[in-house]
């Protein structure tokens, strides 16, 4: 289905060494700084969380744990941002790069179907009715932390 | 979430609701237009009722016919969700390689000072 994506798999390259990539995937301090404040520790089965400020559709805080740990290769953890949204799945896999570099992918998955659905149809509901300016209003809005219903009602009229 | 938004998940979470939402998709329908074998006229008038609670359809009369029409709006926070991650990971990523360059610098030559 066009548009129905079932998770996120972002690449990216940087020049520090894997093990120092490695360091700041797993040791809950460097987390803290560069994701989120967390009680991480490189144990599997270890619950943990992150916490932000609560913000309008969320409620602060994410409830995790450690399912696989390969020393600099792969961390990853279950993830519930909301109870009533499904548990995800987050890894990180570590590659050496050319140059002494680490090549780091970020595979955040478990976007269930209901969720695929619900996406690809919204998304061909959207191109069918010529809504893209709709979608342009609004998105912006929710990267913010939310939509009300006078704004969502206030876009689909001036659309 | 709004209760809306958890409404949308109870709506869509029964597959003939899915199978009526994709066939509004293509077009408005009346009641009949949308029965199939093995769904009952009550039980589809029972899936109607919990897709236009959740605001995923709306019903016109013309006549003596009922006409369903989609109205995708509250799909739309389910999707924003996706588009929220994506953004979220992105800013991550480049927060982990200022973190990564302010500790450890860029050149992988050891410089202890």
């Amino acid at each position: 289905m066009a548009g129905a994506k079932r998770k996120i798999v972002l690449e990216t390259t940087y020049p520090q060494s894997v093990a120092e990539v490695w360091a700041a995937l797993t040791d809950k301090r460097a987390l803290s700084q560069w994701l989120m404040e967390t009680d991480f520790e490189p144990v599997v089965g270890r619950k943990f969380q992150f916490r932000a400020k609560p913000m309008p559709g969320w409620r602060g805080y994410v409830d995790a744990q450690v399912l696989e740990l390969v020393r600099e290769k792969r961390v990853s953890y279950s993830w519930q941002g909301m109870p009533e949204h499904s548990v995800m799945t987050v890894s990180w896999d570590l590659a050496p790069a050319a140059g002494g570099g680490t090549r780091l992918t970020l595979t955040h998955d478990g976007f269930d179907s209901t969720h695929g659905f619900l996406s690809g149809l919204f998304l061909r509901a959207m191109l069918k009715a010529g809504w893209k300016k709709m979608m342009r209003k609004l998105l912006p809005l929710a990267l913010q932390g939310g939509v009300t219903a006078e704004e969502r009602a206030a876009a689909c009229r001036h659309s | 979430m709004e209760t809306q938004a958890g409404n949308v998940y109870h709506a869509i979470a029964h597959p003939e609701r899915r199978r009526i939402l994709m066939a509004l998709l293509q077009s408005d329908a009346k009641a009949m237009d949308l029965l199939t074998p093995g769904v009952t006229p009550s039980a589809l008038s029972q899936h109607l009722a919990v897709l236009k609670e959740a605001q995923l359809v709306t019903e016109r009369r013309e006549g003596r016919c009922r006409i369903y029409t989609l109205t995708p709006q509250p799909l739309f926070e389910p999707y924003a969700w996706l588009s929220q991650y994506e953004a979220f990971w992105k800013a991550k990523l480049q927060g982990l390689g200022d973190y990564l360059e302010t500790t450890h610098g860029r050149s992988k030559k050891k410089d202890r000072s």
